[in-house]
């Protein structure tokens, strides 16, 4: 599974002990943290900690990229349709088929949840670790992992 | 063009093996992987594809993989000691997939061959030998024919097929003495000698290892011979030869390059030859110039005179056809010059040449991918090989690079040493 963390929570999701770094290190599936283009920067630049990270995500495979040009197309095209200010995020969900979303940006949230933008299948929200834990089991997304069972 | 070695029952590969080679194929993976067990596999699938299938190299320098009881995996218990063991090379042009392969069993406690097979699409050929005899069997689609052969038939013989078509069933039947119906026409027969010739070009030559450890340097040479040896012992001659040469081309192609690899990695500025006589026989010594002064290879750091013999060898020698078998390139040297090292070998990445690289070198190999990322390489260049030890033996993972230079099949547990420790060291 794909998940995908706003630069704004970077530093309480990726640089602290909790529920997003227990699954990013663990050893079996297939987790995936989507980070390209702007939003790779952004990440890169939340501190030592999240770029260390991001580098060791790297070289495990396990940080998901997409080309910049198809990226900067797609945020042309949302553009007019956001009303926040980060069509780069939404359009690397768009692109890499990422559907799990850690921000606590509110107009980010209501973006992510626009049918017209996110669709097949729908984004979910990851802000709260303990409430919001079952979004990062091993469910199918973006191409890699399993379907989720019951 | 995809080039596999395949291969089972060897050492710690006790189940079957299928790792790809290309221009660059990297081995990592834990100590007491296999990993230089691979690169002794290269060389001797070299050598059978060169026809020496009795005899190919299972111990020469730089590796020794010891006779048939060391060669042989170990699963213990019932099982015990493989009772041969078998190396394949397949190589698929798009046309038409063929491969070779050669099955070993002991023989007075040295590997011994039992057994090789070509096959090229529907097509094969496959010698057999026990106990002296030999059989030669012709596969063709829903046929197959055992020809009366008497002795035991070596790839050798297949290897010396001409490439001129029209003329391999006289050749079959003159040299080979295979009489009657073969079973296969004139064109299968040329098809055949296509195939083989095929593998034959792909595997051309006998790879250039080199050995782990470089050898020591000294504040003197005397000008002695400089045959070439894996641990580099060769170099400073052929480097004072090529400095006296009248011809300067040589020198001034190496130097350059030389001093290219050694601005960028920071290693040094310049390599020179400082005569201590003015007769040729006299002794020599190897400066390297940083800073703007020249000091003795035994005075600048050790790394220096441990990525000389691979950058001299592998600037000189990279010929359209050379392999290279290295091991541990970047002992010694720091990250920066680490790094370096996998933007010169993607530098020289060319024709058919091949780089097998065993590291442990994190530096190397992110390099490597920044070079696929920058388009310098592309991800089909690239073999990332990942040698995990398990129970049952070591495994080979093939990890396939996207056009990022990022990984996009890494097995569960890849790195994960790495990341746990980063963890660890964060307090997260």
């Amino acid at each position: 599974m794909c998940l995908i963390v706003d630069a704004n929570v970077a530093a309480r999701f990726l640089a602290q002990p909790g529920a997003v770094i227990d699954w990013l290190s663990r050893e079996r599936g297939n987790p995936r943290l989507v980070a390209a283009g702007k939003l790779r920067k952004e990440l890169a630049n939340s501190g030592d900690t999240v770029r260390r990270l991001l580098v060791r995500l790297e070289q495990m495979g396990r940080l998901r990229s997409a080309e910049p040009e198809r990226i900067r197309q797609e945020e042309q095209r949302l553009r007019a349709m956001c009303a926040s200010n980060d069509p780069h995020v939404l359009a690397l969900a768009v692109i890499s088929g990422a559907r799990t979303l850690a921000t606590d940006d509110g107009d980010l949230i209501r973006d992510f949840k626009n049918k017209a933008i996110i669709d097949c299948p729908r984004g979910s929200i990851y802000r709260d670790p303990e409430a919001h834990g079952h979004l990062l089991r091993h469910t199918f997304s973006c191409g890699i992992g399993t379907r989720r069972t019951r | 063009m995809a080039v596999r070695l395949q291969f089972e029952g060897i050492r710690c590969f006790a189940e079957p093996q299928d790792a790809v080679i290309r221009p660059i194929t990297l081995l990592v993976g834990e100590n007491s992987s296999g990993k230089t067990t691979f690169l002794a596999l290269c060389r001797i699938a070299h050598a059978i594809a060169n026809g020496s299938v009795r005899n190919p190299p299972f111990n020469a320098d730089p590796f020794w993989l010891g006779a048939y009881d060391q060669i042989a995996s170990y699963r213990g218990g019932r099982n015990g000691r493989a009772k041969s063991f078998s190396l394949a090379i397949s190589v698929d042009n798009g046309a038409r997939p063929c491969s070779l392969r050669a099955d070993y069993l002991s023989a007075g406690g040295q590997p011994s061959p039992c057994r090789w097979r070509f096959v090229a699409g529907d097509l094969g050929i496959q010698a057999t030998s026990s106990d002296g005899l030999g059989s030669l069997v012709l596969e063709r689609p829903n046929r197959t024919i055992e020809v009366p052969y008497v002795g035991i038939l070596t790839f050798d013989t297949v290897t010396s097929f001409p490439e001129r078509p029209g003329v391999v069933e006289e050749v079959a039947e003159g040299t080979l003495g295979l009489r009657g119906d073969t079973g296969l026409n004139r064109a299968e027969w040329d098809s055949l000698a296509r195939a083989v010739h095929l593998v034959h070009l792909e595997f051309l030559g006998y790879p250039y290892a080199f050995a782990p450890i470089r050898t020591n340097p000294h504040r003197t040479y005397d000008p002695i011979g400089a045959e070439p040896k894996p641990e580099g012992s060769h170099i400073p001659m052929l480097l004072a030869s090529l400095w006296r040469s009248a011809q300067q081309t040589q020198w001034n192609t190496l130097l350059s390059a030389l001093k290219d690899f050694g601005s960028k990695s920071g290693l040094f500025d310049e390599i020179e030859i400082v005569e201590k006589g003015k007769k040729e026989s006299d002794p020599f010594q190897v400066g390297v110039k940083s800073g703007g002064r020249t000091f003795n290879l035994i005075d600048v750091g050790y790394g220096v005179s441990q990525a000389l013999p691979i950058l001299v060898d592998t600037l000189r020698l990279a010929g359209a056809f050379e392999t290279f078998l290295l091991q541990q390139p970047e002992v010694h040297l720091h990250p920066r010059a680490q790094a370096e090292l996998g933007s010169f070998f993607a530098r020289l990445v060319g024709g058919k040449r091949r780089f097998v690289i065993e590291t442990h070198s994190d530096y190397l190999v992110d390099r490597i991918r920044m070079e696929v990322r920058r388009k310098l390489l592309r991800p089909e260049d690239v073999s990332l090989l990942y040698f995990e030890r398990g129970k049952a033996g070591a495994t080979i993972h093939n990890l396939e690079l996207d056009a990022n230079g990022s990984i996009t099949n890494p097995p569960p547990g890849f790195r994960q040493f790495f990341l746990k420790e980063e963890l660890d060291l964060l307090g997260i």
